[in-house]
């Protein structure tokens, strides 16, 4: 049985009362006075009574605590004076739990979190791998995308510290399109992943907008101590709610985009929708379909529509139909 | 030696204004920060469409900076990302790139005007384009401060 938060913080504040080993054996009273302490609420009589009960059983439902009430002093004490709950391993439930979110979080790999918790993560793993491996199921059972650590991402936590603090930076930026160096400051908003890789956006000083720009292309990122510029908070949302991608068309603003679907695309896009305006609309007999979206056009949402071929047809915007796709 | 002043934060200049000019942008001073222990300058450098696979760089190790106003140089102690004479880095294309960052004694924390100087009469050293660089203006009031935790 779960056990919840609060009950298992007062099973460790009586056992640590009755474990003190500087003052005398606890009466209900110093019980409830140590679980008062542990979580901020005064617990009754009888909520101690069914704790102590709960901690007497025996696992999985306990913790086979050797309490002990003294009839003439009116006293609880460990007959086993080495006795913690500490020393409780965790059960069955608890183990089958941890494998599936351990394996889980193996599977996505920690290139994608940051190093903090790379490493946090590699501890338990470790100890996951030695206490609790099953050499019977060594089967791999979830495999999720796995991409190999790319440059910039090692900047992660500083990017997140600066976005949380609300800390400007200065950066240089390599532009692949114009093949040249540029040393700026951003006043950093939000970390977006797009098809694995990660993207900063923030307020650039030198380009006096919101932008977007690739983990890849920025180096040795510092904090400064500067005064942190905040801009209207729905540009940033463009960047999130109503751009499918990362890199929206220049000028473009959000707008309804229409493609005829084969039956095979339709399907497709009704199981994985790729935005949370996309509508089906007009099916036919065979199962072609007309979708819409309300967005603004990106780089990526052509590409994806140029991935399906003759199977797609742009409808709206014209301009994107003959640009893209004539 | 140069003169030794305690600089209790970093303070960083990007693109600082450069007097003496420089032909080209190869490489582009992008970043000085001065702190109490060394002074960083960030470069970055685009391969050169002249050369044969791009051409190559390297750093000279008698590299260094000079006060324009008292003349005390400032001896380079470090280089991160481009190999120290006789070794060189060879680009593969001609549109490959690299940030490189060299380090020297920490400058006193005023204003100066300062030369970047990479000896061009060694006899060990027969590249004739030297990263060169001429007053360098770093005046404190322009200068960014680095936040630590």
């Amino acid at each position: 049985m779960p056990i919840n938060k609060n009950a298992y913080l007062r099973y460790k504040a009586i056992d640590l009362r009755l474990r003190s080993q500087y003052r005398s054996l606890p009466d209900m009273r110093d019980l409830i006075d140590a679980c008062e302490k542990a979580i901020d609420y005064r617990p009754s009589i009888e909520t101690i009574q069914k704790d102590i009960m709960v901690m007497r059983q025996d696992p999985p439902k306990g913790f086979a605590a050797p309490i002990k009430y003294c009839r003439r002093n009116y006293v609880y004490e460990y007959t086993d004076p080495d006795y913690t709950i500490d020393n409780i391993g965790l059960n069955d439930l608890d183990i089958d739990g941890i494998k599936i979110a351990l394996e889980l979080i193996n599977s996505i790999g920690t290139s994608r979190v940051s190093q903090q918790f790379a490493h946090s993560m590699e501890k338990v793993l470790s100890v996951y791998k030695e206490k609790f491996s099953n050499p019977i199921n060594k089967k791999k059972i979830i495999q999720t995308d796995q991409i190999p650590l790319y440059r910039g991402i090692e900047h992660f936590d500083l990017f997140f510290n600066a976005c949380t603090e609300e800390l400007p930076i200065s950066v240089i930026h390599y532009s692949y399109s114009k093949m040249s160096f540029n040393a700026i400051v951003i006043h950093p908003r939000i970390l977006k992943e797009f098809e694995n890789r990660w993207y900063l956006i923030g307020y650039s000083e030198d380009h006096s907008c919101i932008r977007l720009f690739g983990f890849d292309r920025l180096y040795d990122p510092v904090l400064l101590k500067r005064k942190f510029i905040k801009v209207n908070q729905e540009i940033e949302e463009l960047y999130l709610k109503d751009v499918y991608g990362v890199y929206p068309i220049k000028d473009e603003k959000k707008q309804s985009i229409r493609i005829k679907a084969s039956s095979l695309v339709t399907n497709y896009l009704m199981a994985y929708p790729i935005h949370a305006s996309q509508k089906v609309e007009n099916r036919t007999e065979y199962g072609k379909g007309e979708i819409t979206y309300e967005l603004i056009p990106s780089h990526e949402l052509i590409r994806l529509f140029r991935s399906y071929g003759n199977e797609i047809e742009v409808i709206e915007p014209k301009w994107m139909s003959t640009h893209f796709f004539k | 030696m140069a003169k030794k002043n305690i600089v209790q934060k970093r303070m960083i200049w990007q693109k600082p204004e450069i007097d003496g000019g420089r032909i080209g942008n190869n490489p582009l001073l992008l970043r000085i920060s001065v702190g109490e222990r060394d002074t960083k300058i960030d470069f970055g450098y685009s391969a050169y469409n002249i050369y044969i696979k791009g051409g190559w760089i390297r750093i000279h190790p008698d590299t260094y900076l000079e006060d324009t106003k008292t003349m005390l140089r400032y001896k380079m102690i470090k280089a991160v990302d481009i190999p120290i004479y006789p070794e060189k880095l060879e680009f593969k294309t001609k549109t490959d790139w690299q940030y490189f960052s060299l380090y020297f004694e920490p400058l006193p924390h005023i204003d100066l005007i300062i030369n970047f100087i990479e000896p061009d009469k060694s006899i060990h050293f027969d590249n004739g384009n030297n990263f060169n660089f001429y007053k360098i203006k770093l005046n404190t009031i322009d200068a960014l401060d680095e936040y630590k935790y």
